[in-house]
Order: C-alpha cells, then structure tokens, then sequence
C-alpha cells in the first residue's frame, strides 16, 4: 500500500510534469497571439491606420468641387513638375511632395508634357486649370490622363534608398574590392586634381598632371593628339544634365574622349538609320507618326514593352488597338507586351536572332519585283523636283554611282566635275541621274529613271561603268533567293510575301521602326534595310510616316538670354579617338609605317571604324590594353558599361583592377553600380527630382519640346564648404576651379551683351540655360502667383532672385511651372506632309558606307543594304567560329517592361517581378529534355548563368530569351562596406540572369575586345551563340 | 465520359440518400447569408469600373500606383494585372493577355454577409468597403471573395481591399489607378449619371462587355472590353514559375512572403 | 487551351491559418464526444456509461482548447467582443459565435453535473484534490437527474447548431468550389465521429480503463461514420462526374491534373477503406478473441484520429491553396512558429493540459447521470460482458490511480 502510495504520488507528480509541459508548449505556440492581444489592448492587434475606412491611403493633394470644378490645394502638400528618371524616355512628371517631411509621396504625369500626356495641354493653360482637368471633374481627367509608368511610380523610393550613396567615398584596398571611407568634398577635389601617392601603390597623375596640351601623347603617332585626350569621360546619356559635363570635357579640359551609352544602346539601328537619312555625324532617326499610320513594321523593337518613349507609345499604339485605326505587326524573336490579344489587327512574327538583314532584303526584293515602292517621289532626282511635287525632300534612287572596280571614285556618285560639268566639290557638282535616256544633273529634271545600269564616258575620255542608287539596291537584294533569306530568318517564305504586300498596300502611311533588336552582329546592314524599307515607302516627313518629330528648345547654346556654347578660353579637343573612330585608318601613322615598310595594311591591329561616333564599347577595352594610347584617369558619371556591354565584365575587370593600367578611376553617381564598383573615389551625386537640367524626346513626339528639371526636393547628399549639394556640377565645377581651366568660376557666362556671369554653382548654368529656353523665339509670359503657387514653385523663387536677371525671372518661373516648354498640341501637318520635315536627301546608297573600308579584310563596304550572316571581327562568320553543333541555340534579351537597368533595387517593383525566367521553345526544351519550370544552365563563349526555364511558344525555337535588368551583382546585390559599415545583405538584389553575363571576347582579335558589329562597333547582345542543360539543384 | 455513364452515375447521384440536403443549403445562403443593408455613402451614386482591354499595355503603373497611394504592404495588392501568353482559338496565333483585376465591387458582394461584424460594408454608392476601427481579422471576407481581392494587412492586421479610392473620388479625384493607367484602359465613374463617360461607354459596348466569374451571382460592376471568355472564370492555364534562383540556381523563395 | 501559359501572376497568402484546422478539430471531437456521452449521460442507457465517462472528459476537455484555438485565428483577438457588440445575423460566422459560448457552457455544466456526485465524495480528500472537490463541488444538495437530462439535452441540441454552423460557414463560401456543397457539413459531421471514436479507443487504454465494451461500442459507431462518410464523399463525386452541380465540378476541376491532389485523394481514399476493413474485420471475429484484439484497437483509434484531422487540414488549408483566379496552385509552406507548426502542437499541448488536469483533479471516471455523493456506492453498471470486464469499471468509488 505505501509502495501504491508513492507509485500514485510519483505518477501525479508525472503527470502534473506533462500536464505543465503541455501548457508551455501551449505558451509558446500562443505566441502570436498572445502577441497580438498584448498590443491589442490599445484597441488593435495591429497599427490603428489615419482612418476607418481609407486606412492609410494618402491625404488627396488637392480636392475639387463636383459642381463648381472649384480647386481647393491642401496645404500640406505641393505638387511640382520635374523629370523622372526612371528609363531613358525621361518623361515629365507631377511630384506630390509632404511640406513638412520633404518626402516625396506619390508621381504622376505633367499634363503639359507629350511624353506623359494623351493630348497635352496648351502652355498657356493656367496650372490651377491643368490640376483641375486631371481630376474626376466632368471625368476630365480620364478623357487626357497624364500618367507615370510602373517604374515611375516607384522609382521615388530611390531617393532615400539604402543603397545610394551619399558622401564622397575614397577607396580602401585593392580596386573592385567593394570597401570604402568617406572623405570630404574638398580632399577628394584635391587628391584628384593633384594625384600622389593616393593609395600607397605608388604615384597617381592627378587631373592637373593629365591636363597637357603641349605634350603629344605619342610622337611617332602624331594623329593621337595631346595628352590631355588621356582624361576619358563617360556617361550613361543625356538626363538634362550633360550640357555641363561636355562643357568640361570639350571645351574646358578639352579631352577628346567622352563617351556614352549609346554603342550598347542601339547604335547599330541608329547607323543604319543615319545611313538612309545621310547622317552619320549625329545618326539621325524617326518614330512612326502611329495616330496617322496604318501599318507598322515593328522589327527589334516593343513599343509598351520597352522602347522609346516608352509611354507614348504605348498609349498610342494602345488607343489605336481600341479604334482599329492601325494594323501592325511585331517581328521578334520572343512574343512580348506590345501584341495584344484582347484587339485584332496586330500581330506577332517571330524571327531568328542576328537574321534582320534576310527579311529586310527578302521583302525589299520583292517590292522591287512587284512594283511596290513609291515611284513618283523617288523618281525624284532633285530638291527642285521634290519641291514641284510637293515633297519636303527627295532620296538619291536615281543618282548614279560609279562601280568601276579599282577606279579611284569607284564607290562615289557620279557628279558633274565627272563630267566636266562642275568645279570638283562646289556648290554646282551636283549628282547625275538618266532622264529620258540621257544624263542629266539631279536638280535639271522633274523625274529620273530608277533603274540604270550603263557605260558612261567622263570627261578625261576614259569610260566608267555606273549604275544607280536602286539598281545597286536591286543587285544586292537578289543576290538570294526568298527562300534562302525565308531559310536564314525563320520567317516563312509566304509570309514574307504578305508582309511586304501588306506594306505596300498601304502607300506611304506605312512605316517600319527598329531599335533594340538590331544590335546584332549584322546588326547595321540590318537597320539599314529596315530603314530603306521607310524610304522605299516614301514615307520620310508624310502624315502616318517616318516622323523626325520637333526636336528641343535649346537652352544651352548660343540663345538669346546668354551664350552657354562659348566662353573666354574655350578649347576644342584634338586628336584620334580611343576607339579609333571617324578617323580613316588609312591617314594613321600605322597605316602609312605598314605600307612605307611594304607590308599589307590589313588588317589593322585592331578596328578602325571611320564611319561609327565615338564608342564606349571599344574606349574601355582599348584604352586598358593601350591600343591606339593608353589613358591616365577615367570620370564616370552615371554609367554602368560592365552592365550594360554583353561580355566586357570577363574582358576589362582585372585589366581595371591595375593601377598600372588605369590611373585614376572617379565615379559621380547616385549609386555603387557593376561599373564605379572598380572606381578609386565615389562622388555622391543627386537622383533624380533633385536635379537641374534639361531634357528633350528620343523622337516619337511630333512637336517641339523642352522638359525642365529643377530640386524638386532636396538633394539627400553631403554637402560642399560653400553649402551646395554635392553632385556632377559641383565636382566638375571646383575641379574646373582648381585646375584654373576656363569656363567656370566668377567670369563664365556671357550674356547677350557680352558681360560676363559667374559659374560657381549648378543653378548658374540651368537657370540661365532656363531664361534661354523661356525667352527664345516669341518669349513665355510671366507666371502669375497662383501658378507660382499651384506648381510648387515656392522653394524655386529666391534661387530665380538670386541669379536671374529680372526680366527673366517671371518667364523662367512660367516655364518650371509648367515642366519646361512644349509646342501646343496642334495640327502637326501641313497637308499630308510633316511640319517638322527631314530635309537632306534619302539615301538609297549611302556614299560614305560604299566608300569607307572595312580595317580587318581590307574590303570596301557595301553602300546599299544587303544581307549577311553576323561576322566576327575578322570577317568570318560568327557560326564558322561557334558552330551550331556546339552551341545549339541563340541568345537574344529584350527589356524588361518592368524593369530598368538600375531598378533592381525598388522593392515594389521586385513583389511584381522579382525574378526573370528565360523563354524557351516547347521544341527546343524537348530537344535538350528540358520542362516547364526546370533550372537549367546557359552556357556561351564567355560564360554560364543558371536560369529557370519558361517553356512555351512565345520565342523563336532555336532562341532563347533573356528579359534584361535582372541578374545584378551591385546596385545592392552585393553590400559594399563603408567606414566599416556593411550596407545591407537582400540576397533577393542578385536574383536572376543577365544575358551580359554570356557575352565573349572575340576569339578574331588581336587588341581584346568583346563581339562588336563591324561598321558601329555596336555591342552585339542579339543572338549569342549558347547552349542549355538541365540541372538538377 | 460518355454521356451514357454519365446521366447514369447523375441517377445514382440524385438518388443518393444527401439529396435531402439540397433545401437546407438553400437555408444556408438564402436565408442567413443574405445581404444586409447598405449604409454611408452617397445613395444617388453607383460607381463601377470599365477596363477596356485593347488599351491595357500590362505596364503595372496601377499596381504601383494603387500600392504607393494607398499604403499597402510590401506583396499584397489591392489590383494586379496578371500576363498570359494565349493562342488564338482560331487562328492558332500567339499573343499576350493583360488582366487587370481588383475589388469587383459586385452588386451582390459575397464578401460582405459572411463578416460577423458588419465590419465589411457595402456604401450607398455601391463602394464595398471596411471600417478597420471594427473589424477582427477573421479573414471570412478573405475567402469569401471569388476574386482574391482582399487580403490581410500586415501592418494593421484588419481586412485590406480597394475601395475605388473613395477617399479621392471624395476629393473630386480619380483613383490612383485610374489616373496613372498608361495605357487608358481604366475608365470609373458613376454609372447612375447617364452622361458620365462609364455610362455612355456601357451603353455603347453593351453586350460585348463582360464580368469575371459571372457563374458565381456576384454581379460584379468591374466591366471588361476586349475580353476572352476563356478567361473570365479562372484560366486553364500552365501557371507562373514563381520560383525566385540565386546565381546557383538555389531557390531563395519569395521576399515578400508574409 | 492547352498552350496558354501564365507568365505574370500575383502570389496570395492562405486566410485562414492552421489555427482553422484546430478549432474545426477540436469542436468536431467535442461535439461528436458529446453524442458519445450523451447515450449514458442523457438517455440513461446504462451499458454506454463507461464510454460516456472517457466521452465526457475528452469533450470537456476538447471544449476547453476549441475556442482558445478559434481565438487565435482571428488577427484581432482582443476584439472578439466585436462579435457580441455588432452581431450580424447574416453572417454565419456570426450566428456560430452565438451558439458556441452557449455550447462551451452547456459542455461544462453537464460535466458538472454528471461530475458533481463524485466530487462531492471526494470532499473529504487531502490536499488540493479536497479543496478542489469542495470548491468545485458548491454544496452538497443532490444533483437531481432531470437537471442533468434538461441541461444534456441542450447542449445536444446547440451541438447541432455547432454542427450546422462549422458546416454551413465553410459550405455557403462560393469562392471555394471545393467548400462549396451540401455535402461538406455532414462530412465534417461523420469526420468528427470517426475521430471522436478514434479518441477514445485511444483513452481508453491510455487512462487505464481497457474496456472492451467501450472498444466494441466506439468500432460500432466508427464503422457507421466510416460507411456515412464513404456515402457522402460518393455522393459529392457523382455530382462532380455528373457535372450537374456545377460547383462540385468546378471543385473537381480545380485540382484535376495536380499530382498532390490525386495522391491526398488516394490516401485519405485508402486510409478511409482501411480503417472501415480494420474495423469491420475486428467486429466480425468471434466474442472471445476479442478482447485480445481489442487491446489494439487504439492503433485504429489513431488512424482514426488522422482521418479527421487530416480532412479538415486538407479541406481548410489545402482547398486554400487552389488559386481560384489564376493558374495552378499557391505555395503554402507550413511556418514552423505560431501561426504553424508550433501553433498546432501547443494547442494540442493545451488539451493534453487540460485532460491531465481534469484527470488530476476531477474524479472523471464516477461520472454519473445524477445523484448525490450518497449515491455513489453501490456500483452500478452491470457489465455487459463479465469477461471483459476491466479494473476500471470496478474501480469506481475508489480514488483513482489512472
Ligand atoms: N520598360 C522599359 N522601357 C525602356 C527602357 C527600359 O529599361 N525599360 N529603356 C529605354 C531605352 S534605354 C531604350 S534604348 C529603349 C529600347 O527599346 P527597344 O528597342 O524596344 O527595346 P530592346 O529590348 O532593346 O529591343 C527590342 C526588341 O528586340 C528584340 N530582338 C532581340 N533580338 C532581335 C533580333 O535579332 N531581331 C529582331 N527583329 N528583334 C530582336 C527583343 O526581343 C526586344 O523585344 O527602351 C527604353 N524604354
Ligand atoms: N543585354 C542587354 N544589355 C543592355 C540592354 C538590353 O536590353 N539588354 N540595354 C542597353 C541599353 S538600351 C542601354 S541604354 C544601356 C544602359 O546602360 P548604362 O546607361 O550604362 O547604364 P544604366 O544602368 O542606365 O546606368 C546608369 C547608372 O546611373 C546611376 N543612377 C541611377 N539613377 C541615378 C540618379 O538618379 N542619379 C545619379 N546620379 N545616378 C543614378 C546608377 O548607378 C546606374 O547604374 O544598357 C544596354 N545594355
Ligand atoms: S517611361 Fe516611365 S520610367 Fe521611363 S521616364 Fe517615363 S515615367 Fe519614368
Ligand atoms: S470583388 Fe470580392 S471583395 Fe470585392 S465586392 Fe466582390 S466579393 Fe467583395
Ligand atoms: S476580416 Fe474583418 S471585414 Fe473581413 S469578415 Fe472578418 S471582421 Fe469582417
Ligand atoms: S481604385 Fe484605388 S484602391 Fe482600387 S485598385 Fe484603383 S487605386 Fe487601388
Ligand atoms: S496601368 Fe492601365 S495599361 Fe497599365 S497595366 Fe494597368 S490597366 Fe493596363
Ligand atoms: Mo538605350
């Protein structure tokens, strides 16, 4: 009984025990609520929003009566126009801003700028009314909405983002080593100005060492220049703000290598565009006039899934969806947002990458076969012709040129001085064309034939074989059969056919865009036929046609306010290019050595490409390997080349790493990106709403336009000793000051009278560039005090008081409030033609192409468009080196419609996307065993990424596509360390792939550089040779 | 199955003892679940939305919009736009498919009887909203609603949902989404007034107009143009890979999770 | 449609989390406990009082932790007198919030009542078990039976209203095809019962009372559940098949082609024909190997025990993770904290508390269906069968040594 007794005893203490540990477990798996109920004591569980039923939402910025349209503006918030930043379209936009926090709250779009608005308003609306017609007041606001896209909205949590840097940074051990400290504005000035011994791995030229004028870089090299050209300067592009830099750059420094984006953006269809447009100097281009045209060719190009500008051509092309005013048709390699399936009359194509040029000249063939140009108005050999017809210009089809092998004009246009007609090279040598049999000078006939193929005899008597511009055409579009340019494309042999019949069933309203899609190895024989297409079309300055669109208000030239293209002192930069461009390679020093010594010329060492601008693409990699000159210092602003250059990560990072190679490495910019990553000093630099500047359309708007950015907000960086934000103007500003270069400090700007103003602070520069853009051509009125008050504008009026003349300020604080200064929306047409017109001739054969020569074969280039596979540099096909059966499949990337290149780091836009899944055909994905879903490994040339395949029928079979923005290394993706401090660790920053990742040296080069198009020297992001396998993770 | 078997296992099915049960159901929603009485907000208004979608360029300027406008948590949305990739039934053509979606703010809202606290409500102006002061979070309105139109808000852990921006049409303004659809296609207003552009585009669409899940009686007043009818109930669809992959191709899982 | 693939869609987060799952648990074994007790307690059905004594005490104690669990799924706990302050009457939600308190209430005064008798002879105990048998006990008038009968009979009847309302909450949602039928309410109903008999073939054994009678009763009642089941989930799938109740082949729609779904089809399928063979079998061998097999049938009690829990996971949490507005499926990973896994077991750390409390100081097993602590000698039940006649059904009267 006692041993029960202790057995009971022991088995309540047992049970006591379990019963205990039950509650606690209770307890502890009641954690969250008993969470909750602790905080709910105070009425909720969570945080009690601002109201019962709108919760969070935020205070309306202003609100307006239903029945009167009366507009009350709350008064803790402003609303002012500025630019967003969020892609290279730079939009106008309406920022919401908190009074008391400086915070921004929301962006939306400025209801005065074309790229934001549907139908934007007339400036002389008063702001108070624009406000007003955005809202729900006779549902005004959804009859012409002015919008921000997804990014947009977004890009506002950039401002005080984790990852922006804010205070100058000097570099702590070996470069790339993602470690920092911070410095003052005025060291960092100083170490860079005047060099030393700045990291303890022996002495750096400071900027005042490189800044030689006297010295040549290279006396056996002449051409090369002073070695002042050893300063580079890069930049992304324009946001508005270069005008300052180049300033410094050109003319103050007077360096010659500045480069920017624009050779891994789209040069190859700027070029080739440029080329019919005979423009190789600034590569003009033009967008569809889409409310007009009734069918568009869209090849290498999305609008409303990227493109520029992005939103208004969405909208546009989304309008004519809705009102079947337009047919259009995607050629792609991937299905993208721009075809709809909820409206018909739009369509997608799917092409092979790289293979543009096959469909261009298989169509161009056969509208030269089926009489499917705009005959009258080529026919046109003359600007007179061209002006009786009605035409703003007229295009050289007819024009002779000469095709004499070895005749040295061979290449050239037959002209009157060939003739004996004309002085070589005056205003009278005009071309010559066949008229009625005969040959004629272009401007001496109304009409001229279009197919010519004959001898002619020149006035020395030696005869010369010359055919004209579209008989050259004809001759290189049928050197394949369709089914041979069907078979390299990928596009059917039949719906070629009806793509060009349908094209030519539309006349002259029928247009064709690239952009993106062309920077492919061929890429600019491909452009340029897309582009002869436009001028087979004749649709260059016509309603529904190729638009030029209005251009930009110059603020920052010589205007009639004050001269901000010249000053005291000003230099012009001499010398060769870093990238050996627009330069003949056949002047060099190298050139003449090689053929004094005997040897064969070609190749050169490495492309000299005199037709391509400046190239970033080749600047980089040549300077770092020497090749024509080594470089001392590199400023980078706002550019992120390692990025953005498919392959140059694998080629440049270590050679950047050596200070032996490179100097000097100053990054201005608002974040640690792939590219300053490697930099020796950071200069914090102001993010977009708290800059000035300046900023225009990337076409695709038909009017003239302006768009005006000023500190909306206030700029979140460190300041100078003077009180300024520290940002690309101020460093360029006391770098300028220290070296004592001219065209800054005290006496910098002159005005209309000559007297000088000073150049000490960003507002000196914009403010007057500003009064510029108000004051030119019939002059802004004043702005009144309530649209100073409507637009926000009071943090803005003591600046214009202290720097602006009187007379300019009430103008300029017109043009702020209205987000700069925009051509009324009006009839933009003059009868079927084009108010803003194109003037110079339409080449059919371009003259300088067909005269220019290719550095590695040695080989003439082809004036016409023509049909090629995507080369290497030494001329061998890219498919002879990576063969298919090694490398199966080609890569291509399209733009994100979400992303941008630098948007990684907002979170609203990652909890929509955070992740981009590859595009892989049904066919080739059970080619290699692959599923819907799988994880897979990419493998090219150069590298190998791990993806996640999507399966579908939305690509090309044989391609695969790489949504571009995603698979970062920096912009947060990996934390830098600053003073000690780690910047924080979001794994999710470095999700995805970047087809970059993928891009290879090209194996045909003697100087490293990554895969180039041949005559842009273009990035080729299109069609990289790769091949997949499942992985099993 | 061959209709033979079919009408046959029916037989079965009707004979099956559970018929019994039918009435009762019709107890259950008829007679509880019935909707209560609309309160607040403006009784000469009734607001509804038509998203014409020729002019939806899938861009997510709404998505955002909505998300900065009206505070909503990292993740949940009070309107998404999902993308398809879709072959024409005819022609066999391939093409995208946007799908803007948000609160319905059905004419017979499921979402609003089910709340035991009449927390969740129906406006006079047909705006279906939640008073946060009183709801308890029991999500029943969550999964109440056909449309997954609301969710739990993390922050202050009531019932979330679009509430057509009352607080701006309020205002005298349009909806965040409304004002920043790039594209066009979002078009409010109070269908009550003949003469606002909703109503003259009803009745200029009419039958080509169409509402999401219509089989569910929810009389959704969220109107859409341009629709496929495969996609009006939910889409038989090979789903989004949603797997996020580390550069090893590790799967690091959704950051916004909650 | 076969080609049409989603390429963008949001994610969604499931609304009701397991807490769900544990409250549809624990009030279906509380009211299906109550039914078992009832025989005995209520109707005065003799030979089911060793069942109602073991019934009893998992109902209350499964009572106990329901709401505490319901409580926990609201993400505003503290405001649950919302439900009292704004009461909707359209709002099913709202009706069971009315009922269940009356119910909790009902289950604990009819366990003390049936109680009271015993703890009213424990008065005298030493220690806490004394002082709680007097606390508890409030006097010592007689319990009167009808009381009991009155009280048992309410609560039966608002166990009903639970029935109805778990059921009807769930089944009246159209957002869900796979809630939405009239078979769901009485399938949660026949769930509860296999469960709640699983329950006690488990306890029965595990509290020392082995008996065979209450195994025999519980593998009865386990076995007309199983077949009412089976009956209803055929139904439910004839309707899908026949497609003539358009939600049900919506439901069957929704997860046709989801490999997970047809495996927990299969395995509730298979665990379902299981446990009715096992069953079945056990009942059809003859009297005298029974109460060697029966020494088992706690095994079955626990597959049991996972049908039911299982069903309600698979129809609360599962169902949730059908997208029913986009493609395919969302991800619910199970968290391991509160709102999961730690939240599961804690709750049944709360009930395993609370029966070990009861156990430790209420004399559970004289339960009785009125009376007085006068009463409680002789012993009463005749058992039903003398050779199976346990220890425990001696024992009453004596303190307990469970
Ligand atoms: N959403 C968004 N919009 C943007 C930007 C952004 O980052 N995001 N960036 C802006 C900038 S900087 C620019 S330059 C523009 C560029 O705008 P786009 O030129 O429209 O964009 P890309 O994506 O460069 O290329 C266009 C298309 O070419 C396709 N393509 C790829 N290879 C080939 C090919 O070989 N042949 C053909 N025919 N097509 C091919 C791609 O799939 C892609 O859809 O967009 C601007 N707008
Ligand atoms: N594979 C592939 N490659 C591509 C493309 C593609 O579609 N596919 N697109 C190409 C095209 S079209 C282009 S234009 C290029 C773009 O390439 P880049 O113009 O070189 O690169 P971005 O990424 O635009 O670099 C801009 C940098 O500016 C910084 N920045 C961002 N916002 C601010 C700000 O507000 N203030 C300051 N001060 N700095 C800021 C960030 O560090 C960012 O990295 O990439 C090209 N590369
Ligand atoms: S298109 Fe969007 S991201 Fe680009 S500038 Fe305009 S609003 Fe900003
Ligand atoms: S869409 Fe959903 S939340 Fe909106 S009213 Fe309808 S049922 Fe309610
Ligand atoms: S979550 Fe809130 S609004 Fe929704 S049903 Fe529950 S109490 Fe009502
Ligand atoms: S109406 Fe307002 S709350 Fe509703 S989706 Fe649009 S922005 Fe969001
Ligand atoms: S903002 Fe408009 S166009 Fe863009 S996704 Fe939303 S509904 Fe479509
Ligand atoms: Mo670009």
């Amino acid at each position: 009984m006692a041993k029960s007794s202790v057995d009971k005893s022991r088995r309540r203490f047992m049970k006591g025990a379990v019963a205990a540990g039950g509650a606690a477990t209770f307890v502890a798996g009641y954690a969250d609520p008993l969470l909750k109920m602790g905080k709910g004591v105070t009425g909720s569980a969570g945080e009690k929003p601002k109201d019962r039923i709108h919760g969070n939402s935020l205070a309306p910025e202003y609100s307006v009566d239903p029945q009167s349209g009366e507009l009350t503006l709350n008064p803790d918030q402003r609303v002012a126009f500025t630019v967003c930043y969020g892609c290279t379209t730079k939009c106008g936009v309406r920022v919401r801003v908190d009074n008391a926090t400086d915070q921004v709250l929301r962006v939306s779009g400025n209801p005065y700028n074309p790229l934001s608005a549907d139908e934007h308003l007339p400036m002389r609306t008063p702001v108070v009314d624009a406000l007003r017609g955005l809202s729900a007041y006779g549902d005004q606001g959804q009859q012409n909405r002015s919008t921000a896209c997804a990014r947009g909205n977004a890009m506002m949590a950039q401002i005080d983002s984790p990852f922006r840097v804010t205070h100058c940074l000097k570099r702590v051990g070996g470069r790339g080593g993602r470690e920092w400290q911070k410095v003052s504005f005025e060291q960092l000035i100083e170490e860079v100005c005047e060099g030393g011994d700045l990291f303890g791995e022996g002495d750096v030229d400071g900027l005042r060492a490189i800044h030689d004028h006297d010295t040549l870089i290279d006396p056996e090299n002449p051409e090369y220049g002073p070695k002042a050209n050893q300063l580079m300067v890069m930049e992304a592009t324009d946001y508005g703000r270069s005008a300052l830099l180049k300033r410094f750059t050109f003319n103050a420094f007077a360096t010659r290598n500045y480069g920017h984006h624009g050779s891994y953006c789209g040069l190859a269809y700027r070029m080739g565009s440029g080329a019919v447009m005979d423009d190789l100097a600034k590569n003009a281009h033009t967008k569809p006039d889409i409310q007009n045209a009734r069918f568009i060719l869209y090849v290498g190009t999305a609008p409303s899934q990227a493109g520029n500008p992005f939103k208004r051509q969405g909208r546009l092309i989304a309008q004519a969806r809705a009102a079947g005013s337009l047919d259009y048709v995607v050629i792609d390699p991937a299905l993208n947002a721009s075809v709809s399936h909820a409206a018909d009359h739009n369509r997608w194509v799917a092409i092979r990458p790289g293979s543009d040029s096959a469909l261009a000249m298989g169509m161009i063939q056969w509208l030269l076969d089926n009489a499917g140009y705009a005959k009258d108005f080529l026919e046109l050999p003359g600007q007179p012709a061209a002006e009786a017809a009605g035409e703003a210009t007229h295009t050289n089809a007819t024009h002779l040129v000469i095709d004499t092998e070895g005749h040295p004009r061979r290449g050239r246009f037959l002209r009157a001085s060939d003739l004996g007609q004309a002085e070589a090279g005056s205003e009278a040598d005009l071309p010559m064309v066949v008229a009625d049999g005969d040959l004629v000078q272009g401007t001496q006939v109304m009409a001229a034939e279009l197919f010519v193929d004959r001898e002619v005899a020149q006035a020395d008597g030696n005869s010369v074989r010359v055919k004209s511009s579209m008989t050259l055409l004809r001759e290189a579009a049928n050197e394949h059969g369709l089914a041979e340019y069907a078979e390299h494309c990928g596009i059917p042999e039949a719906t070629i056919i009806d793509l060009a019949r349908r094209f030519a069933s539309h006349g002259r309203r029928a247009v064709t865009n690239s952009h993106g899609g062309m920077m492919s190895g061929n890429g600019f024989y491909a452009a340029f036929g897309m582009q002869m297409l436009n001028v087979l079309a004749g649709n260059h300055n016509r309603k529904g046609g190729s638009a030029m669109g209005g251009g930009q208000f110059n603020g920052v030239g010589e205007g009639p306010r004050y001269d901000l293209a010249n000053f005291p002192g000003k230099r012009g930069p001499q010398g060769l290019f870093l990238s050996r461009s627009r330069f003949p390679y056949e002047k060099s020093s190298e050139y003449q050595r090689k053929v004094a010594a005997g040897e064969d010329p070609y190749p050169a060492r490495a492309p000299w490409r005199s037709l391509a601008p400046p190239i970033l693409t080749e600047h980089l990699s040549s300077a770092l390997d020497g090749y024509p000159y080594p470089i001392k210092a590199v400023i980078g602003c706002m550019a992120n080349p390692i990025y953005g250059q498919a392959g140059l990560e694998a080629l440049i990072a270590e050679k950047l790493k050596d200070p032996k190679r490179l100097g000097l490495f100053v990054a201005i910019d608002g974040f640690l990106n792939e590219t300053n990553r490697y930099a020796d000093y950071i200069v914090p630099d102001s993010v977009m709403y708290e800059v000035w500047g300046f900023t225009g359309a990337w076409k695709g708007n038909l009017g003239k336009m302006t768009t005006a950015c000023w500190p909306v907000v206030e700029p979140r960086q460190q300041q100078t000793a003077e009180g300024e934000p520290v940002s690309m103007e101020s460093f360029f500003i006391a770098t300028a000051k220290r070296l004592g270069l001219p065209g800054f400090g005290d006496e910098a700007i002159p005005d209309a009278e000559g007297k000088l103003h000073p150049l000490n602070r960003a507002e000196d520069f914009f403010l007057r560039a500003a009064a510029n853009v108000a004051m030119q051509g019939e002059p802004l009125p004043a702005a009144d005090a309530s649209d100073i008050q409507h637009a926000g504008l009071a943090p803005l009026m003591p600046r214009l008081a202290r720097t602006l003349k009187p007379e300019e300020r009430g103008p300029v604080a017109y043009l702020y409030a209205r987000g700069g200064r925009f051509e009324d929306f009006k009839d933009h047409f003059k009868g079927q033609n084009l108010t803003s017109a194109w003037k110079r001739t339409l080449c059919v054969y371009n003259e300088q192409v067909g005269t220019s020569i290719n550095t590695q074969s040695g080989q003439p280039n082809r004036g016409v468009p023509c049909h090629g596979l995507p080369p290497l540099a030494d001329g061998r096909a890219m498919r002879e080196v990576f063969t298919e059966e090694e490398w199966p499949l080609l890569a291509f990337s399209f733009k994100s419609n979400l992303m941008n290149s630098y948007a990684i780091g907002l979170e609203r836009l990652r909890m929509i996307k955070p992740y981009n899944p590859v595009m892989m055909h049904r066919q080739d994905a059970e080619r290699f065993g692959i599923s819907h879903g799988d994880t897979i490994r990419i493998e090219s040339p150069g590298g190998s990424v791990v993806a996640l395949a999507l399966v579908g029928e939305g690509v090309m079979p044989g391609a695969l596509g790489i949504e571009h923005g995603y698979g970062h290394r920096d912009l947060g993706a990996t934390p830098h360390v600053i003073d000690g401090e780690s910047q924080p660790d979001l794994e999710w920053l470095r999700a995805g792939i970047n087809i970059n990742d993928l891009g290879f040296k090209d194996p045909t080069r003697n100087v490293d550089g990554t895969w180039l198009e041949p005559i842009s020297g273009a990035a080729v992001r299109q069609g990289l040779p790769i091949r997949v396998t499942p992985i099993d993770v | 199955m061959d209709p033979i078997r079919r009408s046959l296992l029916g037989q079965l099915a009707r004979l099956s003892a559970g018929a019994a049960l039918v009435p009762l159901s019709s107890v259950a929603n008829a007679g509880i679940n019935q909707q209560p009485p609309r309160r607040e907000g403006d009784p000469t208004k009734r607001y509804g939305m038509l998203i014409d979608l020729r002019q939806c360029i899938g861009c997510q300027a709404c998505t955002v919009s909505c998300h900065i406008e009206n505070a909503a948590p990292l993740g949940s949305f009070r309107t998404t736009v999902a993308q398809y990739e879709v072959e024409h039934q005819e022609t066999g053509e391939v093409a995208t498919f946007m799908l803007p979606r948000l609160c319905n703010h059905c004419e017979n809202p499921p979402c609003v009887p089910v709340c035991p606290v009449e927390a969740t409500f129906q406006r006079q102006d047909g705006i279906v909203v939640v008073d946060s002061d009183r709801c308890v979070g029991c999500a029943y309105c969550v999964n109440a609603c056909p449309y997954d139109a609301r969710f739990i808000n993390e922050r202050t852990q009531t019932a979330d949902k679009c509430t057509f921006c009352a607080h701006r049409l309020e205002a005298g303004l349009l909806p965040a989404c409304v004002e920043s659809c790039v594209g066009g296609a979002r078009i409010i207003g109070d269908m009550r007034d003949p003469e606002s552009q909703i109503s003259r585009m009803i009745a200029e669409h009419g039958d080509a107009l169409m509402v999401l899940q219509p089989e569910k009686n929810t009389m959704p007043q969220v109107f859409y143009l341009g629709m496929d009818e495969r996609f009006v109930t939910r889409p038989q669809a090979e789903p989004v890979a949603l797997d996020v992959l580390d550069p090893h191709g590790k799967e690091m899982g959704y950051e916004f999770h909650h | 449609m076969n080609s049409t693939i989603e390429l963008l869609a949001p994610r969604y987060d499931i609304a009701w989390y397991p807490w769900a799952v544990q409250y549809f648990f624990m009030i279906a074994l509380s009211y299906a406990t109550l039914w078992l007790a009832a025989p005995a307690l209520v109707f005065g059905k003799q030979k089911w009082l060793p069942t109602a004594r073991l019934a009893l005490l998992a109902c209350l104690a499964t009572t106990l932790v329901a709401p505490v669990a319901l409580l926990a799924d609201l993400h505003q706990p503290l405001r649950f007198w919302h439900f009292y302050a704004y009461a909707n009457s359209h709002s099913w939600m709202s009706v069971g919030s009315l009922i269940l308190p009356l119910y909790v209430v009902g289950v604990i005064v009819l366990a003390w009542l049936a109680w009271r008798p015993a703890l009213q002879a424990n008065r005298q105990a030493p220690g806490i078990a004394g002082f709680i048998a007097r606390w508890l006990s409030l006097g010592d008038s007689p319990t009167p039976r009808a009381l009991l009968v009155l009280v048992g009979l309410c609560t039966l009847a608002l166990s009903t209203g639970i029935m109805l309302y778990t059921g009807a909450e769930v089944a009246i949602v159209k957002a869900r095809p796979l809630w939405n039928t009239v078979w769901l309410p009485p399938m949660f109903v026949a769930t509860g019962f296999i469960a709640a008999a699983g329950l006690i073939l488990v306890l029965n054994p595990v509290t020392g009372e082995r008996s065979t009678v209450v195994s025999g009763q519980m593998l009865k009642v386990m076995l007309g559940a199983c077949l009412v089941a089976g009956l209803v989930a055929g139904s439910w799938f004839l309707d899908g098949i026949n497609a003539d109740v358009g939600s049900v082949a919506a439901a069957m729609q929704s997860v046709r082609g989801s490999a997970e779904w047809r495996s927990t089809a299969l395995w509730g399928g298979l665990t379902g024909l299981a446990l009715f063979g096992a069953v079945l079998y056990l009942l059809s061998r003859p009297a005298p190997r029974r109460p060697a097999l029966y020494a088992w049938t706690w095994v079955l009690g626990l597959v049991a025990l996972h049908v039911g829990w299982m069903f309600r996971w698979v129809v609360l949490m599962d169902v949730q993770t059908v997208a029913r507005h986009s493609a395919g499926f969302h991800h619910y990973g199970i968290p391991a904290g509160s709102s999961g896994i730690l939240g599961i077991v804690g709750t049944f750390g709360l009930w395993l508390a609370a029966i070990l409390l009861i156990d430790l100081f209420v004399p559970w097993r004289q339960a009785r269906q009125g009376g007085s602590a006068a009463d409680l000698s002789p012993v009463t039940p005749a058992p039903a069968h003398p050779a199976a006649q346990s220890a425990a059904e001696n024992s009453e009267g004596t303190p307990s040594h469970g």
